[in-house]
């Protein structure tokens, strides 16, 4: 087998229990289970629909809106009883420790994460809010009360620009972070794996 | 449940897809409500009490693509978008 060519002579590492688990370095795992990572692209999917369909299709605008709305609502419900990487407490953190860490990210010393770091779960829980901010308003231009507002209009485009911000500054940082760490973050949304050390 | 979350994804994803091939539902009209330049459309205020003459209550009057888009409540106090032309207010669809 080529793979066993490519390993170190034995004696100048320490040979792992089982055959299996001598595969090459890097020992990828499962960071992202799936309904995470089907929740990720279906947001982008329907965001984008919604986005698109915002001022021709309104049937297809609201039809995206309110998939959109049961995403979010499984979303937080994985959030608590989802695995590990998956819930808020793996990475909701503190404004102070997100702060913290991005002192860190400017002087480039700033640490690995196997889940998200937390400027990443900083971002996480800030487009789920203002998704489902965009999606409330949306909604509330449907009803009787809000009925041709312009107001709620001009509020709910405001937050989808706002919203378009964030996405940007999450894609600036997914590249960053991918950089740093000689890492592919995009496809560990894809795949779910991510190097182990 | 992550089976359960994991397909109701996926059947969003793709009913998504499926309505977006099969052709937006108009929330426009679709398409022009007049040929007429924009300088011979009727102020809003115009179109406005024209829609209200028909017994619409009047809650907006948005100029859109060739269409005054108003949004307003019927007799039964039931929401309506009327699509007008904007150069004599005739009533061109209805949501």
């Amino acid at each position: 087998m080529s793979v066993s060519n490519k390993l170190p002579p034995a004696g100048s590492i320490s040979l792992p229990a089982t055959p299996a688990a001598a595969a090459p370095p890097p020992a990828m795992v499962q960071v992202w289970d799936a309904p995470v990572r089907a929740f990720h692209w279906s947001l982008v999917g329907l965001f984008l629909v919604a986005y698109l369909s915002g001022e021709d299709a309104e049937g297809l605008h609201l039809f995206a809106g309110y998939c959109i709305v049961g995403l979010l609502a499984l979303r937080v419900y994985w959030g608590f009883r989802g695995p590990l990487h998956a819930r808020f407490s793996d990475f909701v953190k503190s404004p102070r420790e997100v702060l913290d860490y991005m002192k860190l990210v400017r002087v480039h010393r700033a640490p690995r994460y196997l889940g998200h770091n937390p400027a990443g779960g900083a971002m996480a829980i800030a487009l789920l809010l203002m998704i489902g901010c965009i999606c409330f308003t949306g909604h509330l231009m449907t009803t009787t009360a809000w009925w041709g507002s312009e107001t709620m209009e001009d509020l709910h485009e405001f937050l989808v620009n706002a919203t378009l911000g964030l996405i940007g500054l999450h894609l600036l940082g997914n590249f960053f972070s991918s950089h740093e760490n000689h890492e592919n973050l995009t496809m560990s949304m894809v795949n779910g794996l991510k190097r182990r050390q | 449940m992550r089976r359960i979350f994991t397909a109701a994804a996926a059947n969003a994803a793709v009913a998504v897809i499926a309505l977006g091939a099969s052709g937006a539902q108009a929330g426009t009209l679709g398409r022009p409500c007049t040929a007429a330049p924009e300088s011979l459309y009727l102020p809003a205020a115009q179109l406005q009490s024209k829609a209200e003459a028909l017994g619409y209550t009047v809650q907006r009057v948005k100029i859109a693509k060739a269409c005054a888009e108003i949004y307003a409540f019927d007799k039964n106090g039931a929401k309506v978008e009327l699509f007008v032309d904007p150069t004599n207010g005739t009533v061109i669809g209805s949501n």
